[in-house]
């Protein structure tokens, strides 16, 4: 191109078509080689930003610690409780928020994966509070179009969220202190439509034993899973029998959703699962954290965690806005029973049992609403025995279906929707761990006594807020004092000592069990008192007095091992009945007599009987008073006591 | 976070009719009915509940139902009644489906 000063501008004219053409390749040239310029901008600009989150030390942010789990949260060497190495970017992110911190940074800045793989899809929660802390715009990072969380977010659609506790069932290892999980409410009405996030120990183990041990040890990894929470409330209420309580916390739709980011981080991830400490209600504890860093929920617990006390932790941390109870299939089923004479409990069984037919004619001559009762309890039981295994699929369809066909005719008049009486709530029960002082005598020797156990619920305390009959102590013990003797002895150290005691009725035979094992102070041939170890389990059955209270017959087996005994051993058969009985919500009376006979080396008798009373003075402190006497080896010894206990 | 549909540990399965205690079944998809994989798997899931309850005319799975149909609230008891008069038209036999459900239900929905 020449230039003339006469003709320039009409050149320039004439060629503005392809000065356009070049000025858009030099556009597109520019746009090329400033490729790379760019990303040098980019480069340092995270390499401002990496040193930027050093020197402000976000990797120790509060925040930081939450998202990765790391505990403790104040130490120097902190360690991430997920174990998963896909949940850390860096190599060493488990140990190093650092060093994890930069890896993300890095990572949200990488061009070269957009699609569902990149960090900022991946760990939403992460990036998300990276951006704010640091100030990057999104026109600053890579575009990334997250489809699948995307998607997954208009699925939960989080609004609110509630805290569910699945109550204990005395019968599973699994879940003696119950369990807890999240769900997410969302734009529908009806709860059962929420989704539900729940931790649990993956396993196929179906022995107890083995569950039990594996789950103490971590050897099961726990992953969460996220469910219509229409299929945990099937598989609670209506399989395993357990009432569920709906904790509905205050959270906003802000504080849900990051909620919810968090828990799309974590998904899918594994960790090794121990029964006592990091278990379900431990690590739902994080995505409270997320939601809302200023409280503190995971530094509360040291040793184990149960769930009710996480419940209680929550509670006090200001999240619960209300409560709800949802009574499971079996507890509908003795509520329906109870409202009904005995002749309609009957045809409700034998309909369910199909031993008669929906529509027989001594019950189409009842009234609706009495037919409506009937037919509504035969249902649930019906359902309640094939959940079972009683019966075949085809007479259950065919059962099922004729008795709906029968209720249905009668309209919706017959019958109202069952109010089934809401219990105490499990949080306002007493603390779990226990310590007492106490005093008494003992064949004319006054001895003073402490005692403490750390969980959970003994047949004496107070039921409110705990299963009625359910007993489960660990580290029950005592250590007792005789000054005239100057004697200090330990009285008894219980490891686990578990009764279950449930009630027996129409429609219900379940088998009532008790296992214990720890160290006693026993009588023995000489009329010396010295410590065993005993072993001591049993099974009976229960009555319900008519809910006056338990009585209960229990056959028994106990071995006990001691230096006094001739061979160091001796193995007892017997058995023990009694019944407990609560007035008012604060006495309680509990008596018992038990025998054994010692056929073997050490041949011998023991006879006792004791009556116990408890008074709760308020939530967390009671007065026991105890009678007890006793026959062994020929020797009687009486002995009254009375203290006072705290629960913590 | 999809619907992923994991087996209950009671370990009896059986078709997509009364008694499932798991959705992990496919089956026939509603003709009727706009195809929405929620009520599907709703229905599949809760189908010995949903009946009982619309045999008593009451309850939450039946509440559940009408709301994932999408029947206005102040049309739900007239929804509710008609199904329980109709509950053999609904439930037409003891291995009813639960494509079948859905399609007879919508029949009462207007």
């Amino acid at each position: 191109m020449s230039f003339t000063g006469s003709s320039l501008s009409q050149r320039a004219y004439r060629s503005s078509r392809p000065v356009c053409l070049f000025i858009f390749i030099l556009v597109v040239a520019a746009l090329f080689v400033s490729a790379p310029a760019c990303s040098a901008d980019d480069t340092a600009y995270l390499e401002t930003q990496l040193q930027r989150a050093l020197a402000e030390q976000l990797h120790r942010d509060r925040y930081w610690q939450i998202l990765l789990h790391y505990k403790p949260d104040d130490a120097t060497n902190p360690t991430s409780l997920i174990d998963d190495p896909s949940f850390f970017l860096s190599p060493v992110g488990k140990t190093d928020p650092a060093a994890e911190l930069a890896a993300t940074l890095r990572g949200i800045f990488r061009s070269d994966v957009t699609g569902d793989d990149a960090v900022a899809c991946r760990f939403p929660a992460r990036t998300a509070w990276l951006r704010e802390r640091l100030g990057i715009t999104p026109g600053q990072l890579p575009a990334v179009a997250c489809r699948k969380l995307d998607e997954a977010l208009a699925t939960a659609d989080p609004r609110k969220a509630v805290l569910v506790f699945p109550s204990a069932h005395i019968n599973s290892p699994a879940s003696m202190f119950g369990h807890t999980l999240l769900r997410i409410d969302n734009r529908f009405q009806n709860e059962l439509l929420a989704y539900s996030v729940s931790y649990a120990a993956h396993s196929t183990d179906t022995n107890g034993v083995a569950y039990a041990f594996k789950g103490i040890f971590g050897l099961y990894p726990g992953r969460y899973t996220i469910l219509p929470y229409y299929e945990k409330v099937k598989e609670y209420n209506d399989i395993e029998h357990r009432d569920v309580w709906e904790y509905h916390l205050n959270l906003t739709e802000e504080e849900c959703r990051r909620m919810v980011l968090h828990v799309w981080e974590v998904q899918g991830t594994y960790s090794d699962y121990y029964f006592f400490d990091e278990n379900c209600s431990y690590n739902l504890l994080f995505f409270l954290e997320a939601a809302r860093p200023q409280v503190r929920l995971t530094d509360k617990f040291f040793y184990w965690v149960i769930p009710s006390d996480t419940i209680r932790v929550v509670r006090d941390a200001g999240f619960v806005a209300s409560v709800k109870y949802r009574p499971s299939q079996g507890t509908r089923i003795r509520y329906l029973a109870a409202q009904l004479p005995p002749g309609d409990q009957q045809a409700a069984r034998a309909i369910a049992e199909i031993q008669s037919a929906p529509d027989a004619a001594e019950l189409t001559a009842a009234s609706p609403e009495q037919q409506g009762r009937v037919l509504e309890l035969a249902a649930e039981f019906l359902q309640y025995r094939y959940n079972k295994g009683e019966l075949s699929k085809e007479d259950y369809n065919n059962q099922f279906h004729a008795i709906l066909k029968q209720r249905s005719r009668l309209g919706a008049a017959a019958g109202v929707a069952p109010a089934v009486p809401v219990p105490v709530r499990p949080d306002a029960g007493h603390a779990t761990g226990r310590a007492g002082l106490a005093a008494g005598v003992r064949q004319g020797r006054f001895f003073t006594e402490l005692t403490g156990r750390f969980a959970y619920h003994d047949i004496m305390d107070p039921d409110d807020g705990y299963i009625p009959g359910a007993q489960i102590n660990f580290g029950d013990s005592a250590v007792r004092y005789y000054p005239a003797a100057d004697q200090l002895q330990l009285q008894r150290l219980h490891f686990i000592d578990i009764l279950s005691l449930s009630p027996r009725n129409l429609f219900f035979q379940p088998l009532s069990w008790k296992v214990n094992f720890g160290f006693d102070q026993e009588l023995f041939a000489d009329g010396s008192e010295h410590l065993a170890f005993r072993v001591n389990s049993g099974g009976g059955m229960v009555s319900g007095l008519n809910g006056a209270g338990l009585g209960f017959i229990l056959a028994e087996t106990d071995l006990l091992l001691a230096e006094k005994l001739e061979d160091k051993f001796a193995i007892g058969i017997g058995g023990s009945t009694g019944f407990v009985s609560t007035f008012n919500h604060f006495w309680k009376i509990g008596m018992k007599l038990s025998g054994f006979y010692y056929p073997l080396i050490d041949e011998h008798s023991r006879l006792q009987a004791a009556l116990d009373q408890n008074f709760r003075v308020n939530l967390n402190n009671s007065i026991s008073v105890s009678l007890k006497g006793e026959h062994t080896f020929g020797f009687d010894r009486y002995e009254v006591s009375g203290g006072w206990n705290s629960y913590f | 976070m999809s619907q992923s549909l994991q087996a209950t540990t009671n370990g009896f399965l059986g078709n997509q009719t009364f008694g499932i205690t798991s959705g992990t079944l496919e089956c026939g998809t509603p003709a009727k009915a706009v195809s929405n994989e929620r009520l599907n798997h709703f229905v599949r899931f809760n189908m010995d509940n949903l009946a009982k309850d619309i045999a008593q005319g009451r309850g939450e799975s039946l509440d559940a139902f009408a709301e994932l149909l999408q029947i206005p609230a102040d049309q739900r008891p007239a929804f509710n009644a008609k199904l329980q008069q109709n509950f053999d038209k609904v439930f037409t036999s003891s291995s009813v489906e639960m494509a079948a459900v859905i399609d007879n239900s919508v029949t009462f929905a207007n």
